[in-house]
């Protein structure tokens, strides 16, 4: 019987800073066979397991039709986010996985879509973005990214903005104060919550709309959405929850009748609002 | 089968099987614990004061050892063991963890390992309140539970309730054979047809579930919330609860410890803890109303079984008195 809580070996081949606090690792099976039956759907997510520490739930950061290698972005927050954003290139990691749903992806594929992000919450968008840009000729809608964060330093992936302009993608940036690297960027430093965004932007037409980042930012946008009558059906929100394993047993992520694990992280938002205290 | 024919059988199990069952201990409390002697097994009918989870679920146990990055099973191997004086209610979340831990190789290890020997009385006379929970031999319950040897007792009397006719079933294989080996020919057989009895789940656990999920009767849980004190007794005494947390343990040379997998309590304040001390259950009446949810909705949707065995062990351990079977009583009236 397979051990759901086994591990495989992953090498860091590459780390690189993303803020002040955020590091992106780029991460290679050790083995091929690992490697060749590895596969994922943007949103959905793996646990890093870092013996003595225990393991951590982390979104994939890269398309999935990247074989070769993928990528993870960590806030240091606590015990293990602290010690993995120490690790170095060539170190090796334990992970298990992938987990959970992932984003609708033929919707996306099918229609215009916005994003609507704060912080760490936008790392499962670089997946799906980056797996466009790839795939271009497969993807039929606009893409507008709404994005915020503390300060223009903990944007993460900026060094991609360019790029992602340079393809058609209309991306908007918040941050909560105005700095001189803001500044010196070359884009316009909005100043504010990102839901203001919301308020002041043309939107691209019917949208489907993906939500992640703090409870208390998905709560305002919902808000703000409703005020332009976005059907709740075509919101989709992920969801952080403590999780232990993974694998919709140990109860930790529960929420109603569905595991965030397991039937989610990503949940059509009309399937969850009733819950009490969902968010 | 008689008492003392019985308690030979054990005998003849401890031959090769670790023998587990209800003693009394010095608070005369009824405990699962090893059966040295057949004399200490205690079946009167009441219910043991835990449920016996503990020997299908241990409340920590290790998943593996590690050495750096390497995760391995520890290669102990599992006892043999018979577990006598399961009850109805015991058996049926024994069928909980077997579709719960179904692709969990511990778990399914240690049952295969596992002599599961049930008992009950069938009496139609009404036992006292401590007893009541025993009973629920409903019609043809025995098809609808997983055993390998099962004690039917029929008798009035509770202090002489091995006194009545005593019947003896077998539901596998491996009973039968631990029959046959033991000389005892005078079973029948029982065929066990699954979970669910054919006219579906029963009636009043579906209501609960569909009253469940319909509304948030924000004064039941703010009531319970505000009397209960977090303490866990009814997390730990419940059959069905058998959520865990997973802890690693470094020994003295950190690279190298174990991976455990603990017990834990949806009523303590970290289960839903996240990074930044965020707690998405905030507060007393949030977390028992997600207790409820779990039996009453998550398990009958999932597994479509009953999350509760109707065992009373938590109204019984309540130290603030908080009556379970009551507060389903209110969710069935809002
Ligand atoms: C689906 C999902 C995707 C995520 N993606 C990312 C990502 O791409 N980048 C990123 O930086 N962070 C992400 N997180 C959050 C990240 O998992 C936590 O920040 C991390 O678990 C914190 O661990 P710690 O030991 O450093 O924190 P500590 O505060 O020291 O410990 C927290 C304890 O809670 C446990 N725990 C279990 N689940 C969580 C959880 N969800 N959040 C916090 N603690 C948890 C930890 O294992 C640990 O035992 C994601 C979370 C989820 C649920
Ligand atoms: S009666 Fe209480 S202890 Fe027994 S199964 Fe139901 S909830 Fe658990
Ligand atoms: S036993 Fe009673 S007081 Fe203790 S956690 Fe359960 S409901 Fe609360």
């Amino acid at each position: 019987m397979l051990n759901p809580y086994q591990t495989k070996l992953v090498v860091i081949k590459r780390v690189i800073k993303e803020s002040s606090d955020v590091k992106r690792f780029v991460l290679e099976f050790e083995n091929n066979v690992d490697k060749e039956n590895f596969n994922f759907i943007p949103g959905q997510f793996i646990k890093v397991s870092i013996p003595g520490l225990g393991d951590a739930p982390f979104s994939f950061g890269t398309s999935p039709r990247i074989k070769e290698n993928f990528e993870i972005a960590v806030r240091a927050v606590g015990n293990l986010t602290n010690f993995l954003n120490r690790m170095q290139i060539g170190q090796r990691l334990g992970l298990r996985g992938p987990y959970g749903n992932g984003f609708p992806m033929d919707i996306i594929k099918k229609r215009n879509v916005l994003i609507v992000s704060g912080g760490c919450g936008f790392v499962p968008f670089k997946s799906i973005i980056d797996d466009y840009l790839i795939d271009r000729k497969n993807y039929h809608g606009k893409f507008q990214i709404f994005y915020g964060a503390r300060s223009f330093d903990d944007l993460l992936f900026s060094s991609n903005f360019e790029k992602w302009e340079n393809n058609k993608i209309d991306l908007k940036l918040m941050v909560d104060k105005e700095d001189n690297m803001c500044k010196d960027s070359q884009y316009k430093c909005n100043v504010g919550l990102v839901t203001e965004l919301i308020k002041n932007e043309d939107l691209v037409e019917k949208p489907v709309v993906l939500v992640c980042g703090p409870p208390i930012m998905v709560k305002f946008v919902i808000l703000e959405l409703d005020k332009l009558s976005i059907p709740h059906s075509d919101i989709f929100v992920s969801l952080e929850r403590r999780m232990e394993c993974g694998i919709g047993v140990c109860e930790h992520c529960a929420i109603g009748p569905y595991y965030v694990c397991k039937d989610g992280p990503v949940f059509a938002w009309d399937k969850i609002e009733w819950i009490p205290n969902i968010i | 089968m008689t008492k003392t024919k019985f308690l030979e059988l054990i005998n003849f199990l401890q031959k090769n099987h670790k023998v587990y069952g209800p003693v009394l201990d010095r608070a005369n409390r009824l405990l699962v614990r090893e059966i040295k002697k057949t004399e200490h097994l205690v079946l009167d009918g009441r219910l043991t004061h835990y449920s016996f989870k503990n020997l299908f679920l241990p409340d920590c146990e290790p998943l593996f050892d590690y050495d750096h990055q390497k995760l391995k099973e520890p290669n102990y191997s599992y006892e043999k063991r018979a577990i006598v004086g399961m009850t109805i209610s015991d058996l049926k979340a024994l069928e909980l963890y077997d579709q719960v831990f179904a692709k969990d190789p511990y778990y399914q290890e240690r049952k295969r390992q596992t002599l599961v020997i049930g008992y009950g009385i069938a009496s139609k006379k009404s036992y006292s309140e401590e007893l009541i929970y025993v009973q629920q031999f409903e019609e043809n319950i025995l098809e609808h539970i997983k055993f390998d040897i099962f004690l039917e007792l029929n008798s009035d009397k509770t202090d002489k309730i091995f006194n009545g006719s005593n019947l003896i079933f077998v539901g596998s294989e491996e009973g039968m054979k631990v029959l046959d080996g033991f000389g005892y020919k005078n079973y029948d057989k029982i065929e066990y047809v699954g979970p669910i009895k054919e006219e579906g789940l029963d009636r009043t656990m579906m209501a609960i579930n569909d009253k469940m999920k319909k509304s948030y009767t924000k004064k039941i849980w703010e009531n319970i919330g505000k009397r209960c004190i977090e303490c866990g007794q009814c997390t730990l005494v419940c059959p069905t609860c058998y959520c865990f947390r997973i802890d690693d343990e470094p020994s003295l040379d950190r690279s190298k410890g174990k991976r455990v997998r603990c017990w834990d309590a949806c009523m303590y304040h970290e289960f839903s803890e996240i990074s930044g001390k965020t707690r998405l259950l905030k507060n007393t009446e949030q977390r028992m109303w997600f207790w409820f949810y779990h039996k009453f909705v998550r398990i009958p949707e999932k597994y479509k079984i009953p999350g509760c065995v109707k065992c009373g062990r938590c109204s019984r351990v309540c130290p603030v008195d908080i009556d379970f079977m009551k507060v389903l009583q209110d969710v069935l009236k809002s």
